[in-house]
């Protein structure tokens, strides 16, 4: 009898294990079948929390017992479904929108309390965030509201974004899956993505995914708008600065088209400005203008298959003119960039997905006077497909991939006419390369709280002909030129990234990250001038400059509080990089084949904390970040092979950001930033070589301009709001209180030495006064 | 108890994060410092060796005639060594140049092809320095032509022919009679064959800057000027230099294309230049 009670005790304790958690996979759409990313998925009495991917799909591991899964996305009414005590079962759930007028998307914040389940490192923007903050000249954008959080910078005057310590060419940037190789217009204020349609923008400073790879740093990648409309949308902006359209045109119910322009109008108003604020010659004027286009096409067939085609055409042009020398300088740069992607839903439950891409990046330099004309172009361009897949297991997400790209560099194009007549002795420094990965990652949850993510990318590369480069001797002489044919190759290695990740939830609103990342890089940029104009030149890796590789380790705490009501973080990191390049003498010789007798290679490391405190919820809303970070170089040919700090080491980053509803029509919203100064290399002393004065520069960088903060603060008021239209305005002011931020420091001599009588003078120069600009949109 | 351990865990790290203030930025163990000697040297094929000798200033300097020994070094013992024999230089002084103090030879004179070694002593500090005064160089042409819209201005030209077989390095300079005391080396005065390695290129000569007070540079001649053009081979260590000096000088104060980098000086142990020079001098007159 007792055996027999012990048994049935077993049995029951062993059911009783088997059922204790139920596996149950939930589909969250909406009303038009469109998939609903970021809708929280809440069991009332486990208190356990998920979050629907970029899929709408939520794998829930759940205690299994009576409770009541609430799924809920702001702006959307609340679901209440009853948890089945049936493992493997699959709930599709349809929300339906709580307000009925314009059929855009209107998406929140970040999921509430994503930074608990999210990547370490990860940081994710969404379309309405972009308002959060205020506008530069009235235009939000994607990449400032970026840099408002932890470890990434923007520093003002500079393309691009600067990750934990890394420079602008160490972040892949990604945009509906092909590569955009500069993502800056204006010195760095305006990113190339137009805010009206980026749906989301996800940067991953460290655990990027294995699918992401050949950048050192981080990876950001952008999402455009994919709603296929039931009717035509349009969005007109007109601004004092720029403006911009929209249109999305649904061709049937399972496709749609979507197509964006952007303008400047800066020579009106800005530049007047600049050309003040950098103290240029009376007789030198300068023009600045820029435009991008997008294009969208979707088509959905039915829930297992997605095509879309993306296209990005983007142009800066920069003028310069002195009358009085009779010198003109037209400078243009860009990016295009094209990507298809079809994916499918296999009945097996794996994702299959293929990707092809073109993106090129372009710079052209055009100088002009009398009889002379100096042109250079540079550039990279880069074909690449993918193959990739994944599937959800019950404790396992399996994906591996397959990638091919083919990169062509110019690394220098150089043409000089004088009187019309081509000087032909410059040969164009072109080149190209191959590069293949094959990655295999697995996200396993050991436990419901305990989350590992460990994966590995195998990157074989070669360097391919044709090319040429110079032998040199010891004293610097060529003594012979070495020839590559088409396709010959030249130089070939594999890189290997291991990766691992851990994560640990304390509960649905703490956890602790671990992240440790090994990366590499087949490519190199170096900038042809000191500063402000994107003057690039991209190399492959080669036998003389090999591919960069570092290592990312980061640890973080993250903590909610009072619902999710208040969210708080803080992350430590290290960084290592080897193999990176710089110039010797910073301003380089045009003569594109004898670069590498003038690169030096060395490494570096970063290091920081960032803490970051937000109130996420309410009609009042948000953040104090405060970064501390150190980013050092080491070259044995510069700075006599000492450490010193990187172009961009700023020590300490603070940024307050404020936002509040005060009803329903009016939204204000601030922004203050303070940061370090920039480092610049101080000249210690000035001496004489016949009647003209040098500069003798100290260490590298080892001075600081003084700290940058300002304030922006703006405001959007609805002006009408019906069911057919919506009318609002915006009004932003940047740099409220007129700080002369000092973008450039220089040291001028004035005197006469035929009279015997020098002095010498420090000149701050600022980039951008007070700017307050206004705007009209209207969606319809 | 185990949250309050958490929060207090917290604390702890933000606390150690505030203080982490930043180290100092100078990981450097420099000697950069002002009043290191500099050297303004060059010695021309037939003709003596010039030298002239300063001192860096610090930039809180102001020079005026009362500190006149703070910028010029007249206490130095220099010596040149042409591989034969070698000279002590003697230092004269010439009125309304700057400086009007430089150091020469009396014996010495430069010889296309010869190598000649320049040492400074000044109390402790000892500077060396070399150069090479590289083959003769002509130009086969100098003529100017119009300007677009000033009739009373003209465009220098010149042409010459690069020797294929060798890796040249050339300056350029101009003085125009009755108005400069001078040669002044044109705008990007310095450039080598690499554009050009074997051909004859037509060269359009830029008016240069005489000194830093010179706020408006012009390109242009005037009709009627007589401008002597002076064609100089130098060695690739001095061309190196210069190159990197027309950046400082032009460049200075530019956010766009600002040098901040050292010159590339061919002096051991110190600052400025030594260089030879190789050249001829034709005139003409500009109508």
């Amino acid at each position: 009898m007792k055996y027999s009670f012990t048994l049935i005790f077993l049995i029951l304790s062993i059911s009783v294990w088997a059922q204790q958690t139920c596996s149950i996979k939930i589909f969250v759409k909406q009303q038009n079948q469109q998939v609903l990313s970021g809708a929280q998925i809440y069991a009332q009495k486990s208190h356990v929390s998920f979050i629907t991917n970029e899929k709408g799909f939520a794998l829930c591991v759940i205690p299994c017992k009576p409770d009541t899964l609430l799924i809920s996305y702001i702006g959307y009414k609340d679901v209440y479904v009853a948890l089945p005590m049936i493992s493997d079962t699959i709930i599709h759930v349809i929300m339906s929108i709580e307000e009925i007028g314009i059929n855009k998307v209107v998406v929140t914040q970040v999921k509430e309390n994503s930074q608990i389940t999210n990547t370490l490192g990860e940081l994710q923007v969404k379309h309405s965030e972009l308002r959060s903050i205020p506008g530069i000249m009235g235009e939000p954008d994607v990449l400032r509201t970026l840099s408002l959080s932890s470890g990434v910078k923007q520093i003002e005057g500079m393309q691009g974004i600067f990750v934990r310590g890394g420079s602008q060419d160490q972040n892949l940037i990604v945009y509906d899956g092909a590569t955009v190789y500069n993502p800056s217009h204006l010195l760095g204020f305006f990113s190339v993505f137009n805010s009206d349609i980026v749906a989301s923008a996800s940067l991953f400073s460290s655990g990027a995914p294995a699918l992401y790879g050949g950048r050192l740093s981080s990876v950001l990648t952008i999402q455009s708008l994919s709603a296929i409309p039931d009717s035509v949308e349009t969005a007109v902006n007109l601004g004092v600065l720029s403006s911009r359209v929209m249109l999305n045109v649904p061709i049937s119910q399972k496709s749609a088209i979507r197509a964006s322009f952007r303008k400047t109008y800066l020579n009106l108003f800005v530049m007047p400005i600049v050309e003040k604020s950098l103290e240029l010659k009376d007789e030198v004027s300068t023009q600045f203008g820029f435009y991008d286009a997008t294009c969208r096409f979707d088509f959905k067939p039915n829930l297992l298959h997605q095509f879309y085609i993306s296209a990005y055409l983007g142009k800066d042009k920069f003028g310069l003119l002195n009358s009085q020398t009779l010198l003109t300088n037209n400078v243009n740069w860009g990016n295009f960039i094209v990507a298809a992607q079809w994916k499918y839903n296999a009945k097996n439950r794996w994702i299959h997905s293929i990707t092809a891409s073109y993106s090129e990046y372009n710079f052209n330099f055009l100088a002009k006077q009398s009889v002379y004309t100096l042109g250079i172009e540079t550039g990279i361009s880069k074909k690449e497909i993918q193959y990739t897949a994944k599937k959800r297991y019950e404790n396992h997400t399996v994906s591996y991939g397959v990638q091919a790209n083919f990169h062509m560099y110019n690394s220098g194009t150089i043409d000089v006419t004088i009187e019309n007549e081509p000087f032909n002795s410059i040969p164009a420094m072109l080149s190209q390369s191959s590069e293949q990965s094959l990655f295999v990652e697995d996200e396993w949850f050991i436990t419901p709280q305990l989350i590992c993510n460990a994966s590995i990318r195998i990157v074989p590369y070669v360097l391919l002909g044709p090319s040429s480069y110079y032998v040199y001797n010891d004293k610097g002489e060529v003594t012979d030129t070495v020839f590559y044919t088409q396709n010959q190759i030249m130089y070939t290695t594999i890189g290997f990234e291991p990766r691992l990740q851990l994560q640990y939830r304390f509960s649905s609103d703490a956890s602790l990250k671990f992240s440790s990342m090994r990366t590499t890089q087949q490519m190199h940029m170096v900038s042809m001038l000191s500063a402000a104009l994107p003057a690039d030149i991209w190399l492959p890796a080669s036998n003389f400059n090999k591919p960069m590789n570092g290592w990312i380790s980061s640890v973080g705490y993250f903590r909610n509080f009072n619902d999710n009501e208040f969210s708080s973080s803080l992350s430590l990191y290290y960084k290592s990089m080897q193999n990176i390049i710089e110039f010797k003498d910073g301003f380089i010789t045009l003569y594109a084949s004898s670069y590498n007798q003038k690169i030096t290679h060395g490494k570096g490391f970063a290091f920081g904390s960032e803490f970051v405190i937000k109130k996420i919820k309410g009609d009042f809303q948000g953040a104090f970040s405060y970064n501390f970070s150190r980013s050092l170089r080491c070259f044995q040919d510069l700075n006599q092979g000492y450490l010193y700090p990187a172009s961009y080491d700023k020590p300490h980053d603070v940024s307050i950001q404020l936002q509040y509803k005060i009803s329903s029509q009016l939204t204000c919203n601030a922004l203050w930033v303070y940061n370090s100064g920039k480092v610049y290399s101080e000249p210690v002393s000035k001496y004489f070589i016949g009647k003209n004065v040098i500069s003798e520069y100290g260490p590298i960088n080892s001075s600081r301009m003084p700290a940058y903060h300002r304030l922006d603060i703006g405001a959007q008021y609805v002006i009408a709001k019906t069911d057919s239209y919506e009318l609002l305005s915006n009004i932003s002011i940047y740099n409220v209180y007129n700080r002369k931020n000092t973008y450039y420091i220089y040291y001028e001599t004035i005197g006469n030495v035929n009279e015997f009588s020098i002095q010498f003078v420090k000149n701050f120069v600022g980039l951008f006064p007070i700017l307050p600009s206004v705007s009209i949109q209207l969606y319809f | 108890m185990m949250k309050k351990n958490v929060y207090i865990i917290n604390i702890i790290i933000i606390a150690i994060s505030f203080c982490s203030v930043s180290c100092s930025d100078n990981f450097t163990h420099s000697d950069f410092k002002a009043g290191r000697v500099v050297v303004d040297g060059s010695i021309e094929a037939g003709s003596f060796a010039k030298v002239v000798l300063t001192y860096s200033l610090p930039l809180d300097a102001k020079i005026d005639s009362s500190v006149y020994y703070d910028l010029v070094n007249t206490r130095a013992k220099v010596t040149i060594f042409d591989g034969e024999q070698s000279e002590v230089l003697v230092l004269i002084k010439r009125k309304n140049f700057f400086p009007p103090h430089y150091y020469t030879t009396r014996t010495i004179k430069g010889v296309p092809g010869k190598t000649y070694w320049l040492e400074v002593i000044y109390y402790d500090d000892t500077i060396r320095a070399q150069t090479t005064i590289p083959n003769n160089v002509e130009l086969s042409k100098i003529w100017s032509e119009p300007h677009v819209n000033d009739t009373t201005k003209r465009y220098l030209w010149i042409q010459m022919c690069d020797d294929v077989q060798r890796k040249d390095y050339y300056r350029i300079f101009t003085q125009i009679k009755g108005k400069q005391k001078d040669f002044v080396p044109t705008y990007q005065s310095a450039f080598s064959d690499e554009y050009f390695n074997g051909t004859c290129p037509k060269i359009m000569l830029y008016k240069g800057l005489e000194n830093f007070f010179d706020k408006k540079r012009e390109d242009t001649f005037s009709v009627g000027d007589t401008v002597f053009v002076k064609i100089s081979s130098i060695d690739k260590q001095s061309y190196l230099f210069w190159s990197n000096y027309e950046k400082e000088v032009f460049n200075s104060g530019n956010p766009f294309a600002a040098n901040g980098s050292n010159l590339t000086s061919n002096v051991d142990s110190g600052i400025g230049i030594w260089c030879g020079y190789a050249s001829k001098v034709y005139s003409i007159i500009i109508k």
